[in-house]
């Protein structure tokens, strides 16, 4: 898909966010912005798990489908254990990679941590990380999610 | 009369009585010339040091079958201990994490959102409010739940330490551990009871070499050894105290490295000391 074409038209985006307040803020914000259309909303990942399935088995044969921003708190709702591990905003954005998965995630959570912010931005494209604020503005999230879909177009 | 008296009452009589006689029946027999040919006589002497040996036998069987009764619930006990010792410290990590992720999670998230719709009221009040909600959060939840449970643990344990041991230590860790060589063909994740029980004990260790005078740098060392993982950590500050007395925090270490099968030792090294943990790491994660 060529850059042209993923600025001409919107970019499909599926939101975890267990804040029913943080969950509206962010529709309202991506459906004002005229970029985005919010596809899917997971208010836990329990629901984001249930979904999953359904993205991927038909990530191939129906892109059309398939959400071109993945926007993901860490911490939504209990988290789920898988396998030995815990699963959270930042573990599934890791495997949905792993299993070559062509989609970028901005992962907003209230985590202040620069370590962080650095891992995710510098190793893997398409990957950004936005700290949680009570005074993060509509532009600083619409920016960064551009940001990280076209770093994805540009692979 | 209850069984205890009539045991009291059994000792009287084979101290006072029985033995005495037994016991000295031959000496005044030969002190006082005591001719007797009283088949009687000589026949319950027998009989009374039969008597004797049979009681203190079954004495001994009894003790013996008393001893080892009180060997095996001993041994019921501490095994108890150890596993209710076990169900502690897991208990203890496991409600850390999950108050420790609420708090950072859903408070932090609700707190946030309070502060923002305050804010979009037309008040200098609410404004002043909103300002305060948000120190509050950052100050005292955010720092609570730190203390708690770090939440960068949740992604990986390499990024807490980082974060940790920044400006306090010198840190490597080797590469099948390390976040910093994450590929997207290779993510690796420890289970999150070893990434606590590692980052609680390195956190133990750095903050005991800190509070030695003498200590100007600290190293902290993870690595793979073959099915185990190793950390070192390892200071300057003087040799190891001569006894070594142990603090809770050492405590807490035995505790947490008991949990997961794992030994540690303190070692004098070069200037200073060196705390080593080694242990095969079982659970096989998502690593």
């Amino acid at each position: 898909m060529g850059l042209k074409n993923l600025v001409e038209r919107k970019f499909r985006v599926a939101i975890l966010e267990d804040d029913a307040y943080f969950m509206d803020l962010l529709v309202d914000v991506f459906e004002k912005s005229g970029k985005f259309e919010v596809q899917a909303k997971f208010s836990n990942i329990e629901e984001l798990l249930q979904g999953l399935p359904n993205f991927m088995s038909r990530f191939s044969s129906h892109p059309e489908e398939f959400p071109d921003l993945l926007c993901l708190d860490i911490f939504a709702g209990p988290s789920s254990e898988f396998g030995l591990d815990a699963l959270n905003g930042a573990s599934i954005s890791l495997y949905l990679k792993k299993a070559d998965m062509n989609i970028a995630v901005l992962l907003i959570s209230s985590i202040n941590s620069a370590n962080l912010k650095s891992l995710f931005t510098d190793n893997f494209p398409g990957f950004l990380y936005l700290q949680k604020t009570s005074k993060i503005t509509d532009e600083e999230i619409i920016k960064a999610a551009l940001q990280a879909v076209m770093s994805m177009g540009e692979i | 009369m209850s069984a205890a008296s009539r045991h009291e009452w059994a000792r009287f009589l084979k101290v006072t009585i029985l033995v005495p006689i037994s016991a000295l029946w031959l000496p005044l027999h030969n002190l006082f010339h005591v001719e007797t040919t009283s088949a009687v006589i000589n026949v319950l002497l027998i009989l009374t040091l039969l008597v004797l040996i049979v009681v203190a036998v079954l004495a001994r069987r009894r003790s013996v079958i008393n001893i080892e009764e009180l060997v095996t619930d001993l041994n019921n006990r501490i095994v108890e201990l150890n596993l209710s010792h076990e169900l502690v410290t897991q208990i203890d990590i496991e409600t850390r994490r999950e108050v420790g992720v609420w708090l950072h999670g859903e408070v932090q998230s609700f707190h946030l959102s309070l502060a923002r719709r305050m804010r979009s009221v037309e008040s200098k009040l609410a404004h002043e409010l909103a300002d305060e909600l948000d120190v509050f959060t950052q100050e005292k939840i955010r720092f609570f739940s730190h203390r708690l449970y770090p939440p960068v643990l949740e992604v990986s344990l390499d990024l807490a330490l980082t974060d940790l041991l920044e400006g306090r230590a010198i840190y490597e860790i080797s590469e099948e551990f390390s976040s910093r060589d994450y590929t997207l063909k290779n993510v690796r994740v420890l289970p999150f009871r070893v990434r606590y029980i590692l980052y609680r004990i390195i956190e133990e260790c750095v903050a005991n070499a800190e509070k030695k005078p003498l200590t100007k740098h600290i190293k902290v060392e993870i690595f793979s050894k073959g099915e185990s993982i190793v950390v070192n950590v390892t200071d300057d500050g003087g040799p190891v105290p001569s006894p070594l007395v142990y603090g809770l925090g050492m405590r807490l270490i035995e505790d947490y490295l008991k949990s997961i099968s794992g030994v540690f030792s303190l070692s004098t090294f070069g200037p200073g000391a060196r705390f080593t943990t080694q242990f095969v790491l079982k659970e096989k994660g998502a690593a």
